[in-house]
């Protein structure tokens, strides 16, 4: 005798067909377990309907604010999104780059763009370049150390290589000597590629932290 | 006059959020309960309406017409459904307390079942495979027809009449007769 439990549940909900119903009756007329199953789950079924409904905690209704359109963050800016925290840091070590940078002298004796022209040359072609500032944390070394070889200022360093000719020292009196004309003449190109990197690294901070922040919107 | 759910939807759609609270105010009762069972806990069942709500009100142009409560109880349910997927990830299903749903308050004629019994039931139900137990949530416990729940779960009628079966044999194993009050044998 082949049991119709599968189709107790639809049947005591009368969603069987009639052959169905017809099938699982006279299956229940002469099957005990079959009408023992039926029975417990009925009793189930009653009892989950006599659960309590609860009373919601609050209202759900919606505040205009909550309920006013979401903006969505644009594909662009989920994209940007992870970036944000590196466009961060690129800012800040931009910053401290450009910073550290700013010991440096302008015209650190680095391998200059060499012009060709003689010294006279290039004090005739730059008459401002004797005049032109330098960075003031490196005042104190130039005043006390007179003398200051390229090769010497080459090997100990950035501070160092500040030292200016004594022939400079000379020709100023202030305390403001001033540097090599030849170095003045040629173009720091370690520095100023340092500084041009650190600028790049800041605006492409603030462009991508900007763009992020535009295009990310708030719910 | 008690406005009818068409203007209110056809208001809503319109922008007119007092009307969409109106029929918030008439479903939150249903969604809240659904979510409740479903989820067993009560601050995960609020922030669940809370969310289908909510989604309902963005969606409200991609409605197409039909059952609005059966669209809205679809929200909620699938997202009972993310909600069981991401705590079955992260940790063991919670079984309810057995004596929190007394400290809510069960309308009168429902106060039939003692806390024990609704404790029993409740972790019974917390037993049953998510796709299963929300059918018997929304049959036996909400009441709802088979028509309207298949709707609202996205499933066919022989699915959710199949489901529901193997449900309902399951909860007849896992809950003692002696905790089936309304057995009469």
């Amino acid at each position: 005798m082949e049991h119709v439990t599968k189709l107790l549940s639809p049947y005591m909900d009368g969603q069987v067909t009639a052959r169905q119903r017809h099938l699982v009756e006279a299956h229940l007329a002469v099957c005990g377990a079959c009408r023992r199953e039926l029975a417990e789950l009925r009793a189930t079924v009653d009892t989950l309907r006599c659960l309590p409904a609860y009373v919601p905690p609050r209202s759900f209704a919606l505040g205009p604010r909550a309920a006013a359109p979401a903006r969505r963050p644009s594909p662009v800016a989920a994209r940007l999104r992870p970036f944000a925290s590196i466009a961060a840091v690129l800012v800040v070590a931009a910053v401290g780059f450009s910073w550290g940078l700013r010991g440096l002298p302008r015209n650190y004796a680095a391998p200059a763009i060499h012009t060709g022209q003689t010294q006279s040359q290039a004090v005739a072609a730059h008459p401002l370049a004797a005049a032109a500032p330098v960075a003031p944390g490196t005042a104190p070394s130039r005043a006390a150390a007179p003398g200051g070889a390229r090769s010497a200022a080459a090997a100990t360093g950035a501070e160092t290589a500040t030292r200016p000719a004594p022939a400079a020292s000379a020709r100023r009196p202030s305390a403001r000597p001033t540097p090599p004309v030849a170095q003045q003449a040629g173009l720091n190109l370690p520095l100023f590629l340092g500084e041009l990197a650190a600028l790049l690294l800041a605006v492409a901070g603030v462009i991508i932290s900007t763009v992020s922040w535009l295009a990310e919107g708030r719910r | 006059m008690v406005p009818d759910e068409e203007s209110l939807l056809s208001q809503a759609r319109r922008g007119d959020l007092a009307a969409f609270n109106q029929l918030v105010e008439r479903l939150q009762g249903l969604v809240y309960n659904v979510c409740r069972q479903t989820l067993g806990e009560a601050d995960a069942a609020a922030d669940a309406t809370q969310e289908a709500f909510f989604a309902a009100y963005r969606g409200l142009a991609g409605f197409r017409g039909g059952s609005f409560r059966g669209w809205v109880l679809r929200i909620a349910t699938n997202h009972c459904l993310d909600v069981l997927r991401a705590r079955r990830r992260h940790r063991e299903e919670p079984l309810p307390d057995i004596y929190e749903a007394m400290a809510d308050q069960p309308s009168p004629e429902q106060r039939a079942l003692t806390a024990e019994v609704i404790g029993v039931v409740e972790a019974a139900l917390a037993k049953l495979p998510p796709d299963q137990r929300l059918c018997v949530v929304l049959v036996d416990v909400q009441g709802l027809d088979y028509q309207e729940a298949a709707a609202a779960l996205h499933l066919n009628l022989g699915t959710l009449k199949s489901r529901l079966s193997r449900a309902r044999a399951q909860l007849r194993e896992l809950i003692p007769p002696e905790f089936r009050p309304m057995n009469e044998g």
